[in-house]
């Protein structure tokens, strides 16, 4: 993936996490800070179906 | 789904590479999944759970998979022993801990705990498969009571969490299965639902044709090569 791609998509997961989350949000996995934290990993991800 | 502005679910399912007897081994860890709410009643677990462990099983030519998961919710604990194969602990099945299961478990927990956010002050009880003190190392905010946990809706897995699992300390189950061919007709019988199961089986044709097929026939055929696969013997 791109640079653009990989931002949306953290910023997608962010989303999905503040939004469920009822405390801090996680620093670990998808949400580290380290770059390669999507290095080896599979993200499956559901947007809202269209009306 | 047809994608349109708001995202309402993932899962991050992370690849955990090691060696197991001195043979390289790939661990599919089912990693954090989060559901908006709002979304929570539309029947997605079977997509977030299943469906990549599927499609990575099929991409892997039908060959077994090992998959691990962490955890102290009880749905989650009998989503996983009810569709995974050979997967331990489980209760009331019978399901043993073979060799094979510790030595994967210890190797995940010697190496790649940062993985599922436990800290390195987490203790691993390598006889029933407990994290005991699991919430310290990044996910302390994902910590639950028993009474939050989402229950499942066979008591065997409530009880089994109840019991095994201190909620006020923060311990996890750690538990070890497979995807293969019996996992991959659960999913498909109990999980899928029956509207979606024509256009899964479809995908599921699309990868196997890609990745066992197309392989095959490229292989028996001596005319022609196809990349970096030569044929089962030339002319």
């Amino acid at each position: 993936m791109g640079t653009e791609e990989l931002s949306k998509l953290r910023q997608d997961l962010t989303t999905i996490a503040t939004t469920t989350l009822s405390k801090d949000m996680l620093d670990y996995g998808v949400f580290s800070n380290k770059s390669d934290a999507l290095t080896r990993s599979i993200i499956t991800i559901v947007y809202e179906k269209n009306q | 789904m047809k994608k349109t502005n708001k995202p309402i679910a993932f899962n991050a399912l992370a690849l955990i590479d090691f060696e197991l007897g001195e043979k390289p081994i790939t661990v599919l860890h089912l990693g954090l999944v989060m559901i908006d709410p709002e979304a929570r009643s539309q029947g997605l677990s079977w997509i977030l759970y299943g469906l990549t462990c599927v499609f990575l099983f099929l991409r892997n030519q039908l060959r077994p998979i090992w998959v691990s998961n962490v955890t102290q919710v009880p749905a989650v604990v009998g989503m996983v022993g009810d569709t995974f194969s050979e997967t331990y602990p489980k209760p009331d099945s019978g399901n043993r801990r073979t060799l094979t299961h510790l030595l994967i478990a210890r190797q995940i927990m010697a190496d790649h705990r940062h993985v599922f956010g436990v800290g390195d002050d987490a203790e691993f009880d390598e006889d029933r498969f407990i994290i005991q003190n699991a919430y310290t190392g990044g996910s302390d905010n994902l910590k639950k009571t028993f009474a939050q946990a989402t229950k499942h809706r066979s008591d065997k897995y409530n009880n089994f969490c109840k019991e095994e699992l201190n909620y006020k300390r923060g311990d996890d189950v750690i538990q070890l299965g497979k995807i293969d061919l019996n996992a991959t007709r659960r999913f498909l019988t109990n999980d899928v639902p029956r509207g979606s199961l024509l256009g899964l089986t479809v995908a599921g044709l699309w990868i196997l044709l890609n990745r066992l097929a197309l392989p095959i026939l490229y292989w028996s055929d001596n005319k022609r090569e196809w990349n970096s696969l030569r044929p089962y013997k030339n002319d």
